[in-house]
């Protein structure tokens, strides 16, 4: 554990994390949930500077949008809404899909080819359709207003965000754990009589308890990526709220400020007030970077090689050899020349 | 013959789960009906099998006016696939050609450029397609010179900016697997024999080496496959393209879902089976371990 915090990596991204989370419960905390709002900046001699939206300067270190609002602030509020929700789904697919990969590996190996090539399939349809699809009557205001209250659509996003790679996850861990299955150990383990609830116990998950770690930090990428595309298309986390008012030319609004809510509707600033579509986006980017930083950290340090290669013997072997002949060449000097 | 078998076996159970996919929602809205959730179940699920017999009937209603949907689709579709086929070849072309030059470079530059990769890798698609359109845009406020077109506008379809958004972290991708593929392989004793027999570094990459990875590199085509198909949906919406996701995200009434859902399904995995097929009849007899 100590180990892990001294990698670099590892460390960088685990601080950003958790210094974004608490900066933002902090924050909130001491403005209330209020979003900081500027319309007009003057200069010395009271003249306008600038109107909303304001580009990036001292006062809105990230511009403003535009009705004035800051986006330094608004990011900060939403931060811990998607990176706590994120965290939910990601452990929530881990703890679905880990007992019924292992399951699906050690007790139905045989059915296991058919439910493989079932799932494949499912490989061609992209996945936030898939979400958009499901979600799009939850989360989107109706006329009449919303069929269910803000936790409920919060919970059934988070539900069907989790169950949406739980196929996928689940054969893969089976198919890996099936590998192992495979192993000397296992099967010795099998003639001495080890049921396949104490093979799995004793034999398979002490082993990919790493791999566990690396597949839920994949899973967390994957999840934030899901909303920021659902953001995009107008579904916010815990709802979207649509002015129907005949006159109104409101665009579609978050509810809590999360980042997928600031993304949607922005993408026509684009061309003269960048800083607003790409706050939320670059936000979402460094997060993910922190988690990935972190992935692999912590693969270097569990197993000694950047992630995504699966063991390979020779391989290992071969550097090994090396590094040998390279600690044995620190024990001899060269006479001619040590002068 | 029991493969083809296997394979048909696959892809109808595939469109069975796509049909029973589609009528999910239907369980979430029982408010207002008198019927249970799974009664209104059974009903869209016999309502969609009905219009995908009569898939002419289908109609959408696009500004007010009402389009017949079979024949409207197929050109969306068109475009989109060749999207996804354009975006495929660039990126397998680009990964491959990045990696033949990166071998040339020392070990330790090597490392160096894994790091980087590690980095690209990990910036989500929404803004690599974002900054590469503001680039184009600020190029063209600039130096009033167009490189690309940015968004499609009627009859002027956006073609290469797209392909270029969709293919850029596949490639990465692709090319993290490569380089790592080719390392691997540059320990084996063909490659010192060649070696021994003075044959070029240059030459044994691009002529041994290549053709012992390219299966492995093939096996990452379903995975790339996926990831490319999600971009897709952001890259149609940020370009303004008519294209298959756009009818998918729009018109979301169960039955015109599921018809345009199997439109996207059917061709790409026909086309993905047609090339493994290709692929394990050529290397016949020769190692294929995923």
């Amino acid at each position: 554990m100590i180990k892990l915090f001294k990698n670099p990596l590892f460390l960088i991204g685990f601080v950003f994390i958790v210094g974004l989370v608490t900066a933002s419960f902090i924050y909130s905390h001491i403005v209330n949930n209020e979003v900081k709002q500027i319309y007009h900046i003057y200069g010395e001699d009271n003249e306008l500077i600038d109107s909303a939206p304001i580009a990036p300067r001292k006062e809105a270190l990230l511009g403003t949008d535009k009705l004035g609002y800051d986006m330094l602030s608004k990011v900060l509020i939403g931060a811990k809404f998607t990176i706590l929700a994120a965290l939910i789904i990601a452990i929530l697919r881990m703890v679905i899909s880990v007992p019924i990969g292992l399951i699906v590996g050690t007790y139905f190996s045989k059915t296991k080819k058919y439910l493989n090539s079932l799932v494949d399939a499912f490989h061609f349809i992209p996945l936030t359709i898939i979400a958009l699809y499901l979600l799009q009557p939850v989360l989107y205001m109706r006329p009449e207003g919303f069929t269910y209250s803000l936790t409920e659509r919060m919970g059934i996003e988070i539900l069907v965000l989790a169950i949406l790679t739980v196929p996928i996850l689940s054969v893969l861990i089976g198919n890996e754990a099936g590998e192992l299955l495979k192993s000397e150990y296992v099967i010795s383990a099998k003639t001495l009589g080890g049921s396949n609830l104490h093979i799995i116990l004793k034999h398979i998950i002490p082993i990919m308890k790493d791999r566990f770690f690396i597949l839920f930090g994949q899973q967390f990428v994957q999840t934030l990526i899901v909303m920021a595309h659902l953001g995009l298309f107008n579904l916010y986390f815990g709802g979207t709220l649509v002015s129907f008012d005949k006159m109104g030319t409101d665009p579609p609004q978050s509810m809590t400020n999360e980042w997928s809510g600031l993304i949607g509707g922005t993408k026509i600033f684009l061309q003269w007030a960048p800083w607003i579509p790409l706050t939320p986006i670059i936000c979402f980017a460094l997060t993910i970077l922190a988690v990935s930083f972190m992935v692999e950290g912590f693969s270097r340090v569990t197993t000694g090689r950047p992630v995504y290669f699966k063991k390979r013997k020779k391989f290992n072997e071969d550097r090994m050899n090396k590094m040998d002949i390279e600690s044995r060449s620190d024990q001899f000097k060269l006479l001619n020349k040590s002068s | 013959m029991r493969k083809l078998g296997g394979m048909v076996g696959q892809f109808i159970a595939a469109c069975i789960g796509i049909v029973i996919f589609g009528a999910i929602p239907s369980l979430f809205f029982t408010v207002g009906t008198e019927e249970g959730p799974l009664a209104m179940f059974f009903k869209t699920v016999k309502s969609i099998l009905y219009s995908l017999v009569h898939y002419d009937e289908l109609t959408i209603m696009m500004r007010g006016t009402e389009y017949k949907l079979y024949p409207l689709i197929l050109e969306g579709a068109l475009y989109s696939l060749t999207l996804i086929l354009g975006a495929l070849i660039l990126a397998y072309i680009t990964s491959i050609l990045l990696t033949i030059g990166t071998m040339q470079f020392p070990k330790w530059l090597r490392e160096k450029m894994k790091f980087i990769i590690l980095f690209l890798e990990s910036l989500p698609d929404i803004l690599v397609v974002l900054v590469l359109q503001l680039v184009i845009i600020v190029l063209y406020k600039k130096t009033d010179f167009l490189l690309m077109k940015v968004v499609t506008v009627g009859d002027s379809q956006a073609l290469l900016l797209p392909i270029i958004c969709l293919a850029f972290l596949p490639t990465i991708q692709l090319y993290r697997i490569t380089v790592h593929l080719f390392e691997e392989e540059l320990f084996k004793d063909y490659v010192l024999l060649g070696r021994a027999k003075g044959l070029h570094h240059t030459f044994l990459l691009v002529v041994h080496v290549f053709r012992n990875t390219a299966i492995s590199l093939f096996f990452n085509l379903k995975k790339t496959i996926w990831f490319m198909l999600s971009t897709l949906v952001v890259v149609e919406l940020l370009f303004g393209i008519f294209g298959i996701t756009y009818y998918l995200t729009t018109y979301m009434a169960p039955e015109v879902f599921t018809f345009i859902l199997l439109f996207l399904f059917v061709p790409i995995f026909v086309f993905y089976h047609i090339v493994k097929m290709i692929i394990e009849r050529t290397i016949k007899g020769g190692e294929t371990v995923a």
